[in-house]
């Protein structure tokens, strides 16, 4: 029996880094990179884009690397961000400085994707958590510019921007609406959120497919704190702080070894996807005046 | 000595790989340990995994079946698996593989043989060459290259006609039932007729071949025996012997079998009578070759059918309760923007849902069919003459009618229309 695949990473980035703690960071994930599954996502959750980009740099520089090396692999790469988006002037800075510069970083592989006539193996998807001060008009022009080059852009919606889940032209553009259900902008509790909302939609499909076997573990996962470094099996480990372990003292085989052995189907699964259901539950007046999903 | 099959298409949800389980249950009847891989969207396989599975399993040789979609992914894995050890032997076969240009080892620097023939004799020959420690002696069905990088072509090599002398994969345990949910069939192979852009018809030279209806029966007994309650019938055209299949449908019902089925066959091959068993028997939905609702379109494409007909064939399943579902291409020779139209019109008009298969694509020229020689001929331009020799021209073309923009519009209505996101599930 193979040892089942990571489908998702996330990675709750921090603020401010020395340059040997990412480098730390970046040699577990692509270690790690060994691990995941052949189609894969990896989270990148930051605080604000102008202070996290070397780190998406460098990460996203990696995840070329491996899938060079290894041409069976696909990876979409979301990084998940706020921004203040109310001017033209910002959106404009946004989309030449940040989002064209990571789009570059990607170019061999929709070149690759074209010559194969296939989708690019990797995928960019910004996650823009807006000011509450965004127009739904700044947002669909950016998105718009983000399409025409390749880029699949999503939302994260909490409490003080639900109200552009309202506008459907803006919804139309979108790739996936993330909700929140308080207002806090720490990279923690939005990583916390966009799992909730993946295990919902895993949650429902089970359910489509009337599987009858729900208190199985989530989708396979490993959440990476930047903060401290800290590598956990899942997000109700993450939510608990019981970490299995760290970026510094272990290779990433070390560090999957551990993961294997721990067996994440001896958590609380079940009582995540209930969290899941009250979590939504709240916001289901929201989530049912959206056409998207 | 192991092999191990592989059938890759990340692009999909996993489905029986029917061909290589036929692959399979012939090279295990002559005394080969074989497996099979699905990697398909829902796998969970990672790169680390794989080593292990290679390692673990330790093949002589490894088949790939190749799509024009998938060659990328095949690449990636010939490459791992000779970077795990170079003494393993990479072989491709399938669709993409039977009429690619030899010229492509100097691209596949990881494949060592290219199947064209019959996947099972084929690979048969290849397995027991390499089992007798000269991995290049003797082979039919296949183009090679030679540890100088010779590459040599060798006469092709026929398959069984009676297909019943091919093992069966089902009553020879080659799937796993455990989580099967449908059981992909395969009654029949080849097609006699002459679609220009259709790869089966040369890849069979345009004949046919069955199995007994005996053969079939067992299976279907086996496998809904196991518990799997849907059967998909992969034959291009299961009515091609209107009387073969009544009397299959007629044995499904006496023996109380009760199963859904999804079957495709061309629309001059179905009459009432046969019908009104498909209904009986268990048949949930019938897909039908429209392709457009062009009758000028149809001819230039050898289609021999005309849209009264595909309406009228429409209305007979409709009337017993049998779901439509249509193929449709867009971006065919001769074919205006307006005739594009009318074939959504035609669509919509016929009732039958815009979804799944019923979402329309672009037409693919691939390897091996008519319009691939003579794409000239047809005023098809390439956009790209520099696409790679394991590469057919696909869907990078333009037509006289059909530009880049025009393609992109036609593909956005047939969207708009679909209740599904526009997805088709087969090419």
């Amino acid at each position: 029996m193979i040892k089942p695949a990571i489908k998702k990473i996330y990675v709750v980035l921090a603020k401010q880094r020395d340059e040997a703690d990412l480098e730390m960071l970046c040699r577990t994930l692509s270690g790690l990179f060994s691990y995941v599954n052949l189609t894969s996502n990896l989270y990148l959750v930051a605080g604000n884009l102008t202070e996290s980009m070397p780190q998406i740099e460098r990460i996203q520089k990696e995840v070329g690397k491996f899938l060079k090396t290894n041409l069976f692999a696909r990876l979409y790469l979301h990084f998940v961000h706020s921004a203040p988006l109310t001017t033209v002037k910002e959106i404009d800075y946004y989309f030449r400085y940040y989002y064209q510069s990571l789009k570059r970083g990607a170019g061999e592989f929709d070149r690759e994707g074209f010559i194969h006539q296939e989708v690019p193996r990797l995928i960019l998807l910004p996650v823009i958590s807006p000011d509450n001060r965004a127009e739904s008009a700044s947002l669909i022009g950016l998105f718009n510019a983000l399409k025409s080059i390749f880029m699949l852009p999503c939302l994260y919606l909490d409490r003080s921007t639900f109200f552009l889940a309202q506008d459907k032209n803006l919804l139309t553009c979108t790739e996936k609406v993330y909700f929140g259900n308080g207002d806090s902008r720490e990279p923690a509790e939005i990583a916390c959120n966009l799992f909730y909302q993946d295990l919902l939609d895993e949650s429902l499909a089970k359910l489509a497919s009337k599987a009858v076997f729900m208190s199985g573990p989530c989708p396979t996962s490993l959440i990476v704190s930047a903060k401290n470094g800290k590598i956990y099996c899942c997000m109700d480990a993450f939510r608990k702080n019981e970490s299995l372990t760290d970026i510094y003292g272990k290779s990433a085989d070390e560090l999957m070894e551990l993961y294997y052995e721990h067996n994440n189907s001896k958590r609380d699964c079940l009582g995540c996807r209930r969290r899941t259901a009250e979590f939504f539950a709240v916001l289901s007046p929201i989530r049912n005046a959206s056409p998207v999903f | 000595m192991n092999i191990l099959l592989i059938e890759i298409n990340p692009f999909a949800p996993t489905m029986t790989p029917i061909s290589l389980g036929y692959i399979a249950a012939f090279l295990k009847s002559k005394g080969f340990g074989t497996k099979i891989l699905i990697v398909g969207q829902d796998t969970s396989l990672s790169r680390s995994g794989f080593h292990e599975l290679i390692t673990r399993f330790q093949p002589a040789l490894v088949g790939l079946t190749a799509y024009q979609r998938t060659m990328l992914y095949v690449r990636g894995f010939a490459n791992f698996i000779k970077s795990m050890d170079n003494n393993i032997k990479v072989a491709i076969g399938g669709p993409q593989a039977t009429f690619m240009p030899s010229s492509a080892f100097k691209e596949l620097s990881d494949i060592d043989y290219i199947c064209r023939s019959s996947g099972e004799v084929t690979l048969l020959r290849v397995a027991q060459a390499i089992k007798n420690g000269t991995p290049f002696s003797d082979l039919a069905g296949v183009s090679y290259k030679d540890t100088q990088s010779i590459v040599f072509d060798t006469p092709e090599i026929e398959g069984f006609t009676e297909l019943d002398h091919y093992p069966s994969p089902y009553l020879n345990d080659i799937f796993d039932y455990s989580c099967m949910n449908e059981a992909v069939m395969l009654t029949s192979r080849g097609c006699p007729y002459h679609c220009i852009y259709c790869y089966t018809p040369q890849a069979f030279k345009h004949k046919i071949t069955f199995h007994s209806v005996d053969r079939v029966m067992e299976e279907i007994k086996w496998v809904t025996k196991k518990g799997v309650k849907r059967l998909w019938f992969a034959d291009p055209n299961i009515s091609c012997k209107p009387e073969r299949l009544i009397e299959i449908f007629d044995r499904i019902l006496t023996h109380g079998i009760e199963v859904k089925m999804w079957v495709q066959t061309r629309v001059d091959l179905v009459t009432p009578e046969l019908m009104k068993k498909m209904k009986q028997a268990g048949v949930g939905v019938i897909a039908f070759g429209l392709e457009s609702a062009s009758d000028r379109v149809l001819t230039k494409l050898g289609k021999r059918i005309t849209t009264e007909q595909v309406a009228g064939a429409i209305r007979l399943a409709q009337d017993q309760g049998i779901e439509v579902e249509l193929f449709t291409l867009f971006g065919l020779p001769y074919e205006t923007f307006e005739d594009a139209v009318k074939t959504l019109e035609f669509v919509k008009k016929n009732k039958v849902k815009i979804m799944g298969n019923s979402n329309s694509q672009q037409m693919q020229i691939y390897f091996g069919t008519h319009l691939a020689r003579h794409y000239k001929d047809y005023n098809i331009r390439p956009l790209q003459n520099s696409r790679p020799a394991y590469m057919s021209i696909g869907s990078q073309y333009e037509t006289e009618c059909f530009g880049i923009n025009e393609l992109q519009k036609i593909q956005n209505m047939w969207r708009a229309h679909s209740l599904d996101g526009g997805k088709r599930i087969v090419s």
